[in-house]
């Protein structure tokens, strides 16, 4: 009964107008963001990061939640129409998607992938709700030494992960880390690395961090090397899949979405590797493993519920223990902790209207995502025609007013500026900015728990061997950092 | 960037020193840049030996076919901007950014870029200094 009482508060804080209208707008620009390839989920957040100080917590938690899993459903749209996935995470649906695309069915795997993604969607939702009120539980068991071990082993887990080498990616992370130091010891208050700079005394500040990774750094890139696309010149139409479709669908529906789900919840890149396995799952599964790659439907529908999903599972990490299992969910918690947020095991009893009204508008967000992905793909359409040297500017403005807007500081804007360049340097070096800003934004959380783990133990680093989950943690990310080292060998 | 990165190692770990590293009793201000320093020393030198011992190709996309011109004039207008608000406010400096990114950097036909520079330059003004009432620099002119 508490369960379902929950969730009626849950819908009127969330069906609240000015609420219903954030969501909306969260869900409209992800959408937007994952059609068009130029710009992000994570560059689309940074930018509107400055925003959400002007407008409640509430409401702005749903418009950045509404952005991740809006361009989960945008991203599709390019992959298909033009092969050239959104997102990394809509990279599998070009496989068979565009297949389906220059057969003349570029309804039915349009519409397979929405449907699929309201399913797995609303599903992941369903699971969050019921997951995250036990793992909180467990959590309150939880001291600094297990926190600082499940930190180590979600940045461990997320440099693994990365396409690149691993080495480069722990140089990111720790790099990232180290720029969290920046600004005053939070238990002696000494200044470290400020450079007599008063705007450093506070460290360096997200806003100006991200929307110079993300922002000024992807018009760097893509102005640097502009390659014109086209568009596949088809008649969209039949939207709704036929009975054989839907027949053909929605098991690896339902496959993609236990497996988005629980890979979502794992800290890592757990939307981009979902769709990946769903598809080779569904190419194992199939009698006919032949039509996977020519414009297999279930090729489109179990990718694309997988990563939806996914995107549903990562908030259960943040929200129950305050982890964040992903760069996107690091600039969540970002985000809440500019609000003096900041999550874990207490965050559902003491912001109920926050946990229950932004879950419950993920469910309704869903379905406005399904609305605006059926009848306005026409008008998605046309928004991949807009040509980059038009938006590019309109990029850059925002990313220079958003973050002067902040703090009113010129120091910022330049701040972000040398961060947008310096990344611009690093991605064309092969170095990925995710566990950069993932690194960051646990930085003062894994140096607080680490002090207090020392100071609990007198100054000995067995704390982290006698507890259970803290050695289990750091063994599993010693592991993989062995395995990793082996796979080198191997390859050399 | 290996290398950079070997020599922002060091300089952190002196840093860190000069802070105080304190006992692992009592961690000092400078105990964890001091670990981050000397984690991001190893695996530089890593990167770097096996860059350059093993002769393993980068996964790095490179420099080939950057078009530095183009990127010179973005970074410099950039930094223009933040020089220029101060002097000039927000409506005269956002306009001339805008109009220059427009015409110099994609060249577009002076009726595209003017039109988008002006709209862009009005919307932005209605939403972050009507609507979101931030406060920009008035310039010479006492403009906004």
């Amino acid at each position: 009964m508490e369960f379902l009482g929950n969730i009626v508060y849950g819908f009127q804080v969330a069906g609240q107008p000015i609420n219903l209208l954030y969501c909306f707008i969260g869900v409209l620009i992800g959408t937007l963001v994952g059609v068009l390839p130029g710009i992000g989920p994570a560059g689309a957040i940074s930018l509107l990061l400055p925003v959400t100080f002007h407008i409640p917590p509430v409401s702005a938690i749903i418009m950045l939640a509404g952005i991740y899993y809006g361009s989960m459903y945008g991203g599709s749209t390019t992959s298909i129409l033009v092969n050239i996935p959104g997102e990394a995470t809509s990279v599998i649906t070009c496989l068979d998607g565009y297949q389906m695309a220059r057969q003349g069915r570029a309804g039915p795997a349009l519409g397979i992938a929405a449907f699929g993604s309201f399913i797995a969607g609303t599903l992941s939702v369903i699971g969050l709700m019921f997951l995250v009120h036990p793992l909180a539980n467990v959590a309150l068991r939880f001291g600094p030494p297990e926190f600082f071990a499940l930190m180590c082993l979600g940045l461990i887990l997320v440099t693994y992960l990365t396409r690149g080498s691993m080495i480069k990616a722990l140089i990111m992370a720790v790099f990232g880390i180290i720029l969290s130091f920046v600004g005053m010891d939070i238990f002696t208050a000494q200044q470290r690395f400020t450079f007599g700079i008063p705007q450093l005394m506070d460290g360096v500040g997200l806003i100006p961090l991200v929307m110079g990774l993300f922002g000024i750094s992807e018009v760097l890139i893509n102005i640097g090397s502009s390659a014109p696309q086209e568009i596949l010149k088809t008649k969209i139409q039949n939207l709704f899949p036929n009975f054989k479709d839907w027949k053909q669908s929605i098991m690896p529906i339902f496959r993609g979405t236990g497996l988005g789900f629980f890979l979502g919840i794992l800290p890592g890149a757990g939307a981009i590797t979902s769709p990946l396995m769903s598809y080779a799952i569904e190419k194992k599964l199939s009698k006919s493993p032949e039509k996977f790659g020519t414009g297999a439907i279930e090729g489109v529908a179990g990718p694309e519920a997988a990563n939806n999903a996914a995107s549903g599972g990562a908030f259960i990490p943040l929200l129950s223990l305050g982890i964040p299992p992903n760069m996107m969910m690091a600039l969540l918690l970002g985000a809440l902790m500019i609000h003096g947020i900041f999550p874990g095991p207490f965050f559902i009893k003491k912001y109920p209207e926050l946990f229950w009204g932004t879950v419950v508008s993920m469910y309704i967000g869903n379905g406005m995502l399904l609305i605006l992905n059926l009848p306005l793909i026409p008008l998605w359409v046309r928004v991949l025609k807009i040509p980059y040297r038009i938006l590019f500017p309109l990029i850059l403005l925002f990313c220079l007013i958003g973050v002067y807007s902040v703090n009113n500081s010129l120091f910022d804007v330049a701040l972000m500026i040398f961060f947008g360049i310096l990344a611009y340097f690093l991605r064309r070096s092969g170095f990925e900015l995710a566990p950069l800003v993932l690194a960051f934004v646990l930085g003062p959380i894994m140096e607080r728990t680490f002090r207090q783990s020392l100071v609990i133990s007198g100054g000995s680093f067995s704390i982290f061997i006698q507890r259970p989950i803290a050695a289990a943690s750091l063994l599993i990310a010693f592991t993989l950092l062995c395995f990793s080292l082996i796979r080198y060998i191997k390859r050399k | 960037m290996a290398v950079l990165f070997l020599a922002l190692a060091i300089f952190i770990c002196l840093g860190s020193v000069k802070m105080g590293i304190g006992k692992l009793n009592e961690p000092g201000s400078g105990l964890m840049p001091f670990g981050g320093g000397i984690l991001l020393g190893i695996l530089s030198l890593a990167d770097l030996l096996i860059r350059n011992v093993s002769r393993i190709k980068g996964d790095e996309i490179g420099f080939k076919g950057v078009r530095w011109s183009r990127l010179l004039l973005i970074m410099i207008t950039l930094f223009a901007f933040t020089l220029l608000l101060p002097i000039l406010g927000y409506l005269i400096t956002t306009f001339l950014v805008m109009l220059f990114l427009y015409k110099c950097i994609e060249p577009q036909k002076w009726w595209v870029a003017l039109s988008c520079a002006l709209l862009s330059t009005i919307l932005t003004y209605l939403l972050f200094g009507v609507a979101l009432k931030t406060f920009f620099p008035e310039g010479i002119f006492s403009l906004q």
